[in-house]
């Protein structure tokens, strides 16, 4: 039977293909997949911990300069999307149940001074995400939410890495960071910034980077764990094999925290490890990642989230939400 | 054009909480802050514009009340890198087209939606299938 293809059909079948992909695209950074409640625990520092103490050693490439060779892209740590940092069971569809972060301690907590606690908890109760013990009201939504981009959430995120004489570059889905590792002077301490100042050396086959100068106003998750303008972080990245990058940060604040902590996870290149690209991720009822393929994974293109933002921050103003404007410790 | 409503349009059902699965995709965070998963709403509308943009893609949908008027929906999406990525491009979205969009309500109480699927008027949803192992497709 000889089929009729009018315009309309034409049409029709455009939006349909169009539509399926609007609601389904991956988000390469922060795409939010709901949940089921059933869903398996997501691995992070526990499960990495135990995966690369099974690891052979690894002599990685160097660059014509001499140093180990970190290029290329490198995906974000998977799991919630960077929801809530420490261990948990399912809590709602967009925060399903996840292992820590956190290497060390090892009870896998951020060790708080009591009145930070205090502080943490006052945030947690005010986010209205419907959660147990909230206060009713709306304080801060995350600052995530308006698009602002910060350490280290930056580093966290998918990263393509390219590396020249003298400098490893970063460059995210909305902006770059260039870590200078000539041994530069460090920076005047009382200039604060978003990325705050990063100053990089080579340890072996180790990229140590301090990270200091920072304005203490964001977050390392999206339900208010958070640092202060003393905050310094020390991140090492080390190749564990050919397509993996050990990523690990300590966190240093006397003024908030009662001792230093750190975080660990593994970045890997696109279309490798457990969480891949094309590969459904289990207990995933909508995943924002890892339902289609993407033909061009191995490009990195810019997202550029303040460009259209304006209707989700105006949204939450209306509901009430606060900018986070960081924390005082007591004197 | 933006039209204050209190609650739910005649229009638009409130459907039982069944997660199907379709991403919101993109949401940075804010989803669960912004949007309620305890009201899923469906819509029955036309297109009348798409706006392009990172970090969400927004449809603009007619959706005709009980009293005659018409209430502009928009409902958020996933962004234009995202649909880049997956080759479309803006002329895609040929406007006039009827569609029943599901997705979950704004806590704002303003005519905003979180997406979750398109279904045409000739019954074809284009996320089922895709999810053998969801809940609302045992």
């Amino acid at each position: 039977m000889p089929t009729t293809v009018t315009a309309s059909t034409v049409a029709l079948l455009a939006l349909a293909g169009a539509l399926k992909a609007l609601f389904l695209a991956p988000g390469p950074a922060a795409g939010q997949a709901f949940w089921r409640e059933d869903a398996p625990k997501l691995p992070m520092a526990p499960t990495w911990l135990a995966e690369k103490a099974e690891l052979p050693p690894y002599s990685p490439p160097r660059t014509p300069e001499g140093v180990p060779d970190l290029q290329g892209v490198w995906g974000a740590p998977g799991g919630d999307g960077l929801s809530y940092l420490e261990d948990h069971e399912y809590i709602d569809v967009t925060t399903p149940a996840q292992e820590t972060f956190i290497s060390d301690p090892p009870d896998g907590k951020v060790p708080y001074t009591p009145w930070a606690m205090a502080r943490r908890n006052e945030i947690l109760a005010g986010l209205a995400r419907g959660w147990p013990g909230e206060s009713g009201e709306r304080l801060y939504a995350s600052p995530s939410s308006y698009c602002l981009y910060f350490m280290p959430e930056f580093s966290f995120e998918e990263v393509e890495i390219v590396q020249q004489p003298g400098k490893v570059i970063m460059l995210g889905a909305n902006g770059y960071r260039v870590i200078p590792t000539d041994g530069r002077a460090p920076f005047d301490e009382n200039a604060k910034f978003w990325f705050g100042i990063s100053r990089g050396r080579w340890e072996g086959d180790t990229l140590v980077v301090e990270v200091t100068n920072l304005n203490g106003k964001s977050w390392f998750d999206s339900t208010g764990h958070f640092f202060s303008e003393n905050t310094r972080m020390i991140e090492r990245l080390r190749l564990a094999d050919a397509d993996t990058i050990d990523y690990e940060i300590t966190i240093e604040d006397p003024t908030i925290y009662a001792r230093p902590w750190k975080m660990n996870f593994p970045k890997r290149r696109p279309g490798t490890g457990p969480q891949t690209r094309g590969a459904r991720i289990p207990g995933a009822v909508a995943a924002g990642a890892g339902q289609f393929e993407d033909p061009y994974a191995n490009e990195y293109w810019e997202v550029a989230c303040y460009e259209g933002n304006g209707p989700s921050a105006a949204s939450l103003r209306e509901l009430g939400f606060q900018w986070f404007t960081g924390v005082a410790p007591p004197p | 054009m933006h039209k204050p409503i209190s609650g739910f349009p005649g229009a638009a059902r409130v459907l039982p909480v069944v997660l199907l699965f379709a991403a919101p995709a993109g949401a940075h965070h804010s989803f669960a802050a912004e949007f309620d998963i305890e009201k899923p709403i469906e819509l029955r509308g036309t297109l009348t514009r798409m706006e392009w943009v990172n970090p969400h893609g927004w449809l603009y949908i007619d959706v005709t009340n009980p009293d005659g008027t018409v209430t502009n929906w928009a409902i958020e999406a996933g962004g234009a890198t995202q649909l880049l990525r997956r080759g479309l491009r803006r002329t895609d979205f040929p406007v006039g087209t009827e569609v029943i969009v599901n997705g979950y309500l704004a806590r704002s109480g303003e005519p905003v939606v979180n997406g979750r699927s398109v279904t045409t008027p000739d019954g074809r949803n284009f996320f089922l299938g895709a999810d053998p192992g969801g809940p609302a497709n045992p």
